[in-house]
């Protein structure tokens, strides 16, 4: 509802684009340099306009000063440093950089790092447990996509995991195969077990099944389309790297099932990265 | 005898009472309970703009069949503040009209080819800036690369296709960017007679909403 209603607020927007700038209803950086103020903060004024009655998330600045910068990154200019002792209202997160407001009203964006130097109004260190091993270590689901190569050729390949318990999940995947005069798609369901999920380095073993559909080029003189099904065996690990991502490389052993009596086994190789929640 | 034994065992039943007899005695000290009050720790919340989804419109640039409007979708998450995960899928109709001028039969069934293309990218934001608007606006801005690959629909076929290209985005709000982005896909086809890697160039310009 409410990416709806921002969706619909910016197409709108379109036409007032520049006039109604983020930054055009933020105040200006206050001339006057800021001068010692009491520890309690004046609340009414420090609530983010756009989020009526909202909690506010608040911590004091407890380092000797906060630098604010104008864009979530280290490259963007510092343009104001609240002192010690100010209070500030965090209004966004991006990656590892936080958007906070001011009493002032001075609106930028600060480093997880300088954020350590702050203190919530329960007065503990300001710590944020958000996308980090633990995540990963915990994850229940994930999605990635990733390149791979068999003895001919290449492919390219996403999957979905479903991690039902430590040590099990559910692996779907979908290759698409791109040969000099066909295609290839396939389809496999496939149960992982990992002996080691409570690590960075975790390798994994699986088994499954699938389906693939084969389909010849137009300028190919047999056009016939093959269906059929296939058994897979798995052997690969996945290294968390950062954030929500991990690197995942795999070797898989395919049987095609090409008739009731015959079948042909490959093997393709794959490195990808997944994304897990 | 019996007496020294009686006694004895008076001596050992004394010994091994003593220390539940000094823990009773410890237990009736005790009788000040500490009453500590748990303290809740309410960790501040806030919201995140990690995911970024997109709509873009623009020209694609068939090697050899010329220009013709394209749009798609795109997902985006950045990872960090310098690299991001990035994938997009569009479309376009590509036609042969040019060949037709010389060949009557030119070179598609029909006059016109759907062209669709996915791929996945890993880009890297290489220079942060601002853009400077009137007197007292100014909004971020980064220019980025881009790489990775995918796959390209046309003409009954599915070739694999190699992308990199560069980009730029200006952030209006927080939840609101605006991107110009170039590609270059690149991919083999067999159209012609000859199998050939075709350099096929993309500009396109889009918003994108950060969640």
């Amino acid at each position: 509802m409410r990416l709806r209603h921002r969706l619909a607020a910016g197409l709108a927007g379109l036409t007032v684009l520049l006039p109604l700038s983020a930054r055009a209803d933020e105040p200006a950086i206050p001339a006057v340099p800021p001068t010692a103020e009491p520890s309690t903060p004046p609340v009414a004024n420090m609530a983010p306009s756009d989020q009526p009655g909202k909690p506010l998330a608040r911590v004091r600045v407890v380092g000797p000063y906060l630098d604010m910068r104008s864009g979530p990154g280290r490259g963007y200019p510092i343009f104001y440093a609240a002192e010690r002792e100010e209070w500030v209202v965090i209004e966004l997160r991006h990656t590892d950089w936080f958007k906070v407001r001011t009493a002032r009203g001075a609106a930028g964006w600060v480093s997880r790092e300088q954020m350590r130097q702050t203190v919530t109004e329960d007065g503990v260190p300001f710590e944020l447990a958000d996308p980090t091993l633990q995540n990963f270590l915990n994850r229940r689901f994930d999605v990635g996509v990733g390149y791979g190569a068999t003895a001919k050729t290449s492919f390219t390949r996403g999957w979905v995991g479903w991690r039902f318990s430590d040590t099990l999940s559910l692996d779907i995947n979908g290759a698409d195969v791109q040969g000099q005069s066909y295609t290839t798609t396939i389809w496999t369901a496939s149960f992982l077990t990992e002996p080691w999920s409570d690590k960075r380095f975790s390798p994994f073993f699986g088994v499954g099944m699938g389906h693939y559909h084969y389909v010849p080029d137009k300028n190919r003189i047999n056009r016939h389309v093959v269906d059929g099904n296939l058994g897979v065996f798995t052997l690969g690990a996945r290294y968390y790297l950062a954030s929500r991502v991990a690197l995942r490389v795999d070797y898989s052993r395919y049987a095609a099932f090409v008739s009731d009596t015959n079948y042909r086994n490959f093997q393709a190789g794959t490195i990808g990265l997944s994304l897990h929640f | 005898m019996r007496k020294s034994f009686v006694t004895l065992t008076a001596a050992l039943v004394a010994a091994l009472a003593l220390p539940s007899l000094a823990a009773a005695q410890a237990n009736a000290e005790s009788v000040v309970v500490p009453q500590v009050d748990r303290r809740d720790i309410k960790l501040p919340k806030f919201p995140s703009n990690d995911f970024e989804v997109g709509l873009f419109g623009g020209m694609y640039s068939a090697q050899n069949f010329g220009s013709s409007v394209a749009g798609g979708l795109r997902a985006t998450y950045h990872i960090t503040e310098d690299f991001f995960v990035e994938g997009s899928a569009g479309r376009t109709k590509v036609s042969d009209e040019a060949f037709r001028r010389i060949l009557p039969g030119g070179i598609f069934t029909d006059n016109q080819e759907t062209l669709i293309y996915s791929n996945f990218n890993v880009g890297m934001n290489v220079l942060p800036g601002e853009v400077f608007l009137w007197r007292d606006i100014a909004m971020p801005s980064q220019v980025f690369i881009v790489a990775g690959g995918g796959t390209t629909r046309f003409n009954g076929q599915r070739m694999k296709t190699i992308d990199f290209g560069v980009g730029v985005k200006l952030y209006v709000f927080d939840w609101l960017a605006v991107r110009v982005d170039m590609r270059d896909n690149i991919y083999t086809l067999d159209l012609l007679g000859k199998r050939d890697s075709t350099h096929n160039i993309e500009l396109n310009a889009g918003l994108s909403f950060l969640f």
